[in-house]
């Protein structure tokens, strides 16, 4: 008895597969996502080689509210956007969203905000508008400031991190004047401008205050303004291939739900001390 | 994939072949001395000397090259001492902390196809060297070290291409030699499989003509292997160049 209900059930089961299947394009119970696991506060690897930090705490709430099951797997920075067309993963995070980077992928709506700035010697010289924001596309007002920056590393070297948008906004404003030094991750460059080998870095303004604030690395500053606009990626997102839009529409969901009701806030107060809620949903 | 972007793929990659070949013959030239050296150590007899070698190959040989290139750039910069010291300007350019690593690394290896050479000699030369009065340096010179050349030269042929393909990495520290230049060109245009076609293919094409030459050197260095013309006349004075 029971087993004609079965498979009776089955039966049913399978034709209503088969009903939805023209309907719904893809079923997405099992996610693949790309984290990095080097850029602290966003991610990190903990002491047992496990994926920690704002992204992980967050990929996991995002999850839950857009009920898939998400399989988070770390890798190297440079390939994350291959993997990602190579179908290794199917979100990858930390994904700034510029022009470039949105011809080859498309992004969710931003779930944080954060700024790009220099990192510098404490002895060295101040750049101007230190710890001020400045966004690179108010030209009036930017542009002098960038020049006044151009003049000062004038002959220098500076290191950022292959791969960012960082890289590209120093070769677009600064390549003519400055040596442009380009490393795996955030931590080897700093190692660098340590042992003076470079004069500046130029990262992620959260990186860089988390960083700063752990013990041990006195020997670094945040110098110059809080840059935003032009190439530079501050506004966060997932990346996800193009041509995935229930998975788009999923995660933005997700994203939304969880700045308007805080959690975007918590988690990044916890990991970072900075509030990184987006500013706005940003409709693409 | 378009033939115009591996046209200008292969126009990104090319600047970066002479540091590469720069890279790679640098250090074998000092790691070739550095190997005879070792080698030499080995087979001296003196125990100090033999103990020191063997501790060096085997911790140049045991341990990674990405591990001894991390260590040598970013493990010595961490010592105040090291970045106030004399060897500061030399040891703070990535291009010599790269030549510095690939050159210890190639000495080690070096050094037992080396010895491998010299040991191949047989020992009746050597007493028939001793025998019509030849000694130390004469004799080495004369009789051991081209004999032990040419015993090792297929050996280190293996050895000048790996450390071709060695210097790509190079790259993790900064350098923009081939692979540098495909890794960031991959990160400009996210084309991975045509940019490292044409990476493999352009280091493929240095080390076809890199054993090309060693081959052409091994048939230069190997007559007595070879038939001999049956036309061919001694020179009358042959015989007294050693009288």
């Amino acid at each position: 008895m029971t087993k004609t209900l079965s498979l009776l059930a089955l039966v049913a089961a399978s034709a209503l597969a088969v009903a939805a299947a023209p309907a719904a394009a893809k079923d997405w119970s099992h996610v693949k996502v790309g984290i990095e696991g080097a850029f602290p506060p966003w991610n990190t690897l903990d002491a047992e080689g496990k994926l920690a930090g704002f992204d992980v705490d967050l990929i996991n709430d995002l999850c839950k509210r857009a009920k898939v099951e998400c399989e988070l797997i770390a890798g190297p920075w440079s390939g994350m956007i291959p993997s990602l067309q190579a179908g290794k993963y199917d979100v990858i995070m930390t994904m700034g969203i510029n022009d470039k980077r949105k011809e080859v992928i498309d992004f969710t709506t931003p779930y944080a905000n954060g700024v790009a700035s220099f990192l510098m010697p404490k002895d060295a010289a101040e750049l101007p508008m230190t710890g001020e924001k400045l966004n690179l596309n108010d030209k009036d007002k930017a542009d002098p400031v960038m020049k006044e920056i151009g003049d000062m590393l004038d002959g220098k070297t500076v290191g950022v991190v292959a791969s960012t948008s960082q890289e590209q906004l120093i070769n677009a404003y600064f390549g003519d004047k400055v040596t442009v030094r380009s490393y795996q991750n955030s931590g080897e460059r700093d190692l660098d401008i340590k042992s003076g080998r470079i004069d500046a870095g130029f990262d992620s303004g959260v990186y860089e205050t988390s960083m700063l604030a752990k013990e041990g690395d006195a020997e670094l500053k945040m110098s110059g303004p809080l840059l935003k606009g032009a190439m530079l990626a501050t506004n966060v997102a997932l990346g996800i291939r193009k041509g995935e839009p229930e998975l788009q529409a999923l995660f933005d969901k997700a994203i939304d739900a969880a700045a308007q009701d805080g959690t975007i806030r918590e988690l990044s107060v916890k990991w970072s001390k900075l509030d990184l809620t987006p500013d706005q949903s940003i409709s693409k | 994939m378009s033939f115009a972007f591996f046209q200008e793929t292969l126009l990104t990659l090319l600047p970066g072949v002479p540091l590469t070949l720069e890279l790679a013959f640098l250090s074998t030239a000092i790691g070739a001395v550095l190997a005879v050296t070792l080698a030499l150590m080995r087979l001296s007899g003196v125990l100090p000397l033999d103990y020191f070698a063997r501790a060096y190959v085997f911790a140049f040989r045991g341990t990674p090259l990405l591990v001894q290139i991390f260590l040598i750039y970013y493990g010595l910069s961490q010592f105040p001492a090291v970045r106030q010291s004399v060897f500061w300007p030399v040891l703070r350019e990535p291009f010599w902390c790269a030549i510095i690593a690939l050159s210890l690394n190639t000495g080690a290896y070096g050094s037992e196809v080396v010895r491998g050479g010299l040991l191949s000699v047989p020992h009746g030369q050597v007493e028939a060297a001793r025998a019509v009065g030849m000694s130390g340096l004469l004799l080495f010179r004369r009789i051991v070290l081209p004999q032990a050349i040419r015993q090792a030269l297929p050996a280190y042929g293996t050895e000048l291409i790996l450390m071709v393909k060695a210097t790509s990495l190079a790259s993790i520290i900064t350098l923009m030699e081939i692979t540098g230049r495909a890794a960031k060109l991959i990160s400009d245009t996210y084309r991975v499989i045509e940019v490292f076609v044409v990476a493999g293919a352009i280091y493929l094409i240095i080390n076809f003509v890199l054993t090309r030459i060693i081959l052409a050197l091994e048939f230069w260095l190997t007559p007595h292997l070879r038939e001999r013309p049956e036309a061919r006349e001694l020179p009358a004075d042959s015989a007294g160049e050693h009288a």
